[in-house]
C-alpha cells in the first residue's frame, strides 16, 4: 500500500498542490486526471520519488531502509534518456542500474526497434515503448505512467497497452497512469482520482462511479471535465 | 470472438458474462473446449485481468465453466442447464423487446399479433 498524506509539493512559494491525501491498494490500477496546470505530472513525480514533496509523506509499503526507487518503474512524459547512446548499452545499465539479468525484450522486434540503433534515431512511438519494455523488464511493483499514449500511434499504442497488461496478468503490480484519453484504459483502471487546481475533486472507485450513474466511465469523467471548463468560462465571463 | 462494446453503460463485466453465455448456448464455445487464458483475453480486451478472472470464477460459479489446475478454464455444463439458459435468455430477449414495443405506443394486442405475423413470414422457422 502507498499512503500520501498531506502531501504539498511543486515549487517551494508556490505549490501546485496542497494537503493531498489518500491512498492506493496494493494492485490497484489507478487513473489520475484532470484539467491541464492540477499538477498531475507533478504529484507522479512525487510517486516516483523524484520529487520530495515541500511538505508531508508519502509511504511505502515495502523495507523503508531500500530505496523506493528500485522498486519503480517510471515513464515520464517527456523521454529525455541518453540520445546517444545504442539501444543495446542503455539497456545494459537499466539493467545494471536494477541489479537484474540482460534479457530479450520482445517489444522492440515488434516495434521495429534494431539493438544497434542509437535512441536519437528512434521515433518518439519508439522510445516510448523502448523506455516502457526496459521498464516492464525490471519487474516493478509499482508502474507510473504519465500520458504513454500522447504522441504514439495506434499500431503500438495497442502493443504497449497489451504489454501492460501481461504484466498486470503475471505480476500483480500497482499501477497509476496520469491519462487525458479516457476510453483507451477506462476498462483497466479500477480507481480514480480527478485533480484540479482545488485539490482532489474525486477519489473513488471505478465501479461505484459507473454503479452510481449508469453511464461508462469515460462519460462520467468528460462530464466533470466539462463542468470545470464551463464554470471557468462563466468565471472568465462575469 | 468476445468483444467489448466501450459506448455501452452495461458494465464490461455483465458484458463478457452475457456473451460466454450465449456462446455456450449456441454452441460456439462447445462442451470441453478450452476458453482463452485470462491473462490473453485481457490484453485482446484492454480489461483489467481482475474482472476477466471474475467472469470466468461467476461462469464457474453458474456451472457453465471448470477450472483445470493449472490449465485454464473449460466449458463444461449439463444438457439440462442448456436448455435452462436457452429459455432464459429467450426470456430476456422478450423482455428487451416488449419494453420497445411498449415505448412505441403497441398494446398487447398489436405486439402479439406483429410477433405471430413475423414468425409466419419468416424464414428462420424452416431451418428450426
Amino acid at each position: 500500500m502507498i499512503k500520501l498524506d498531506n502531501v504539498t509539493c511543486g515549487y517551494v512559494k508556490k505549490p501546485v498542490q496542497q494537503g493531498i491525501t489518500f491512498e492506493i491498494e496494493e494492485g490497484d490500477v489507478l487513473m489520475i486526471t484532470g484539467p491541464n496546470g492540477a499538477g498531475k505530472s507533478t504529484l507522479l513525480k512525487v510517486l516516483a520519488s523524484i520529487l520530495n514533496p515541500t511538505a508531508g509523506t508519502v509511504v511505502y509499503g515495502w523495507p523503508s531502509a531500500e530505496d523506493p526507487r528500485k522498486f519503480i518503474g517510471y515513464l515520464p512524459d517527456s523521454l529525455s534518456i541518453y540520445r546517444s547512446m545504442k539501444v543495446k548499452d542503455l539497456s545494459e545499465l537499466h539493467w545494471n542500474a536494477f541489479g537484474v539479468k540482460p534479457q530479450p525484450l520482445p517489444l522492440l522486434a515488434e516495434a521495429s526497434i534494431e539493438k544497434e540503433s542509437r535512441v536519437s534515431e528512434l521515433s518518439l512511438g519508439q522510445r516510448v515503448i523502448f523506455h516502457l519494455s526496459l521498464i516492464l523488464s525490471t519487474h516493478p511493483r509499482l508502474i507510473l505512467i504519465d500520458e504513454i499514449l500522447h504522441s504514439v500511434d495506434v499500431h503500438l499504442r495497442n502493443l504497449a497497452l497489451e504489454a501492460l497488461v501481461r504484466t498486470m496478468a503475471d505480476e500483480n503490480p500497482t499501477v497509476v497512469m496520469v491519462n487525458l484519453n479516457y476510453t483507451e484504459i477506462e476498462h483497466l483502471v479500477n480507481r480514480v482520482v480527478f485533480l484540479t487546481r482545488e485539490g482532489i475533486l474525486l477519489n473513488e472507485t471505478a465501479e461505484n462511479l459507473t454503479n452510481s450513474r449508469n453511464m461508462t466511465l469515460s462519460d462520467i469523467l468528460a462530464e466533470n471535465m466539462n463542468s470545470i471548463y464551463s464554470k471557468k468560462r462563466q468565471e472568465v465571463s462575469e | 470472438m468476445l468483444s467489448i462494446n466501450s459506448g455501452s453503460a452495461v458494465p464490461v463485466y455483465e458484458q463478457l458474462k452475457r456473451q460466454i453465455r450465449l456462446g455456450i448456448v449456441s454452441g460456439r464455445y462447445r462442451q470441453g473446449c478450452r476458453m482463452p487464458s485470462i491473462r490473453d483475453l485481457a490484453a485482446k480486451l484492454k480489461v483489467n485481468p481482475n474482472t476477466i478472472a471474475k467472469v470466468y470464477r461467476q461462469l464457474e460459479v453458474d456451472e457453465f465453466l471448470v477450472s483445470k489446475a493449472g490449465s485454464g478454464f473449460f466449458v463444461e455444463h449439463s444438457p439440462e442447464k442448456l436448455e435452462q439458459t436457452r429459455g432464459e435468455l429467450l426470456c430476456d430477449l422478450a423482455e428487451e423487446f416488449i419494453t420497445s414495443a411498449v415505448e412505441l405506443g403497441a398494446s398487447p394486442e398489436v405486439i402479439k399479433n406483429t410477433v405471430q405475423k413475423r414468425l409466419e413470414e419468416s424464414t428462420y422457422h424452416d431451418k428450426a
